[in-house]
C-alpha cells in the first residue's frame, strides 16, 4: 500500500514552507480550484531473454504542476520538471480505450 | 519451448500536494511488475503465453521462488494450450467469462462510462441514468482504491482526497460515479478519491482505481455446466471501447469452445463483440469466485497512463456477438 510520506518534497529542495504556501494561495487567487503537485520519482526495469540480460535502464525524474480552474472547463496549468536518463517504463499490459474523447 | 522474456520493472514515486487553502498531503507509491513470456513451437507453428504480477510493495515478496515459478507455469501452460487450439467459431453466443484478469472487459465496457467527465459532459452511454436499473439483477460493481498493496490502490488521490470504495452499481441499479474535485463540483456530488494523473506534467481527472464485480452464488463449474453451445473465455488481451456507444472488442488470449456444457478444444483468435450497457443486462449467471487480476494493468484515457486494478467473478452472458475465423 502507499504510505504517506515522513519527508517533504519541499524540505528536500531546501524551499521555504511558508513562501511556497504563499506563492500557491496567491497563483491560485481568484480560482475555483487547483493545487500545487510536486513529485519525485526513481524507476528501473530489466529485461532478460532466454537468460541473458538484454536491456536495463534506471530513470529518476522531478518537477511539480500548478493547476488552478475556473467555472466549468477554464483551466490554467504550468509545468515544470527534470529527468534523468531515459527508461523504456514500466513494462505492462496496456488498456487501450477511454482515451478517444478529449476533455 | 523456443523463447522465455523475463521483465522486471520498478517505481518508486513521492507525492507532496498543496492546496490553496494551507492544507497539504504527502504519499509514498511502490510499485513492482513482473512479467514472464513464453514462446512455444511444434514444427513450424508457435504461440505465445504470458503470465505477470505486481503491486504496490517492495521487490522481496514479488521474487519468491513460489512467486516466479507459479507465473512461468502460468506462462508455458498458457503457450502449449494455444499451440493445440483450433479457430474459434464465429456468431452469436453464450460466453463464459472467466474469473480476474477478464474483469477487464468491465473495466472497458462500463467503467470509462461511469467516470465523472463523461457523465457530466454526457458524452456517457450511462449518463442520465442515476437511480435506473442499467445491469441485470445481482450484478453489483464497485472501484475500491484503498485495496492493501493493490496495484490500483492509493492512500489519496493525486489532489489529496482520501481513497474510497465506491459502489458503482448495486444489484443492477446505477448508484454511483467517480469524481475528481473539479467534475464533483460541477454536479454537486463528492469527490471520491478518483482524481489521478500519470505524473506532475499531467493534469488530474477522474480515474479508476480497482473496479470490479462482487461475487455471486453459482459454482463455476455449474455455470460451464449451464452452456449448450458457445465459448469460455478464461483470459483477454487489450480491448478498446467507445465510452459515449459503449461499444467494445475484446481479443482472447486463452478460450475454450464448450460443448453441451464441457470444456472442448482451445480456441485461436476468438474476439468478443458488444455493447457495455447492453450486455451487462445479459448477465446471466455470477460466479462465487471473485478474484482481482494479478497486478498487470495501466490504463490509457487523453494520453495518460495509470497503474489500475480489475476483476470479477466467472459470469455467464447470453447471446455475445463472437469473431473467430472457424465454425
Amino acid at each position: 500500500m502507499t504510505d504517506p510520506a515522513t519527508t517533504s518534497l519541499l524540505d528536500r529542495a531546501n524551499l521555504d514552507r511558508d513562501a511556497v504556501r504563499r506563492e500557491v494561495g496567491r497563483g491560485l487567487n481568484g480560482a475555483d480550484d487547483g493545487e500545487l503537485f510536486l513529485e519525485y520519482s526513481q524507476s528501473e526495469a530489466l529485461t532478460f531473454d532466454n537468460g541473458r540480460l538484454k536491456q536495463a535502464t534506471y530513470d529518476t525524474s522531478q518537477g511539480f504542476g500548478l493547476r488552478a480552474v475556473k467555472d466549468r472547463d477554464r483551466r490554467l496549468f504550468a509545468r515544470q520538471g527534470s529527468a534523468g536518463a531515459a527508461s523504456d517504463g514500466e513494462p505492462g499490459r496496456h488498456l487501450a480505450g477511454g482515451g478517444n474523447l478529449a476533455a | 519451448m523456443r523463447q522465455v522474456t523475463v521483465s522486471l520493472g520498478a517505481t518508486w514515486q513521492v507525492v507532496e500536494i498543496l492546496r490553496p487553502d494551507g492544507e497539504s498531503y504527502r504519499d509514498i507509491r511502490p510499485l513492482v511488475r513482473v512479467n514472464i513470456s513464453v514462446v512455444a513451437g511444434q514444427g513450424d507453428r508457435q504461440e505465445t503465453g504470458s503470465k505477470g504480477y505486481g503491486g504496490r510493495e517492495r521487490y522481496a515478496r514479488f521474487i519468491e521462488t513460489k512467486c516466479w515459478r507459479e507465473a512461468a507455469d502460468g506462462a508455458l501452460r498458457e503457450a502449449l494450450v494455444n499451440l493445440e487450439s483450433v479457430p474459434a467459431p464465429a456468431g452469436e453466443m453464450d460466453v463464459v467469462l472467466g474469473s480476474g484478469w477478464p474483469g477487464v472487459m468491465l473495466h472497458e465496457a462500463v467503467g470509462h462510462g461511469l467516470e465523472g467527465d463523461f457523465n457530466r459532459k454526457k458524452t456517457s452511454a450511462f449518463a442520465g441514468l442515476m437511480g435506473r436499473q442499467v445491469a441485470a439483477k445481482g450484478v453489483t460493481v464497485v472501484d475500491d482504491g484503498t485495496m492493501a498493496s493493490r496495484r490500483g490502490s492509493l492512500s489519496i488521490d493525486d489532489e489529496g482526497t482520501p481513497t474510497n470504495r465506491t459502489v458503482l452499481i448495486e444489484d443492477g441499479i446505477l448508484v454511483g460515479y467517480m469524481q475528481d474535485r473539479q467534475n464533483a463540483r460541477l454536479m454537486q456530488m463528492k469527490p471520491t478519491g478518483n482524481g489521478r494523473r500519470q505524473g506532475y506534467a499531467h493534469v488530474p481527472m477522474p480515474r479508476m482505481t480497482n473496479t470490479y464485480m462482487l461475487a455471486g452464488g453459482r459454482d463455476p463449474a455449474e455455470i460451464i455446466a449451464s452452456v449448450k453451445r458457445g465459448i469460455y473465455a478464461a483470459n483477454f488481451g487489450g480491448g478498446q471501447v467507445d465510452i459515449t456507444s459503449g461499444k467494445y472488442v475484446f481479443q482472447c488470449t486463452e478460450a475454450y469452445k464448450i460443448e453441451n456444457g464441457k470444456l472442448g478444444a482451445p480456441l485461436k483468435g476468438a474476439m468478443l463483440i458488444g455493447n457495455g450497457p447492453t450486455d451487462l443486462n445479459r448477465i446471466t449467471m455470477i460466479g462465487n469466485d471473485l478474484a482481482l487480476d494479478t497486478g498487470i494493468g495501466t490504463c490509457g484515457k487523453n494520453g495518460q497512463g495509470v497503474p489500475v486494478g480489475v476483476g470479477q467473478p466467472t459470469l455467464r452472458m447470453e447471446g455475445i456477438t463472437v469473431g473467430g475465423t472457424g465454425r
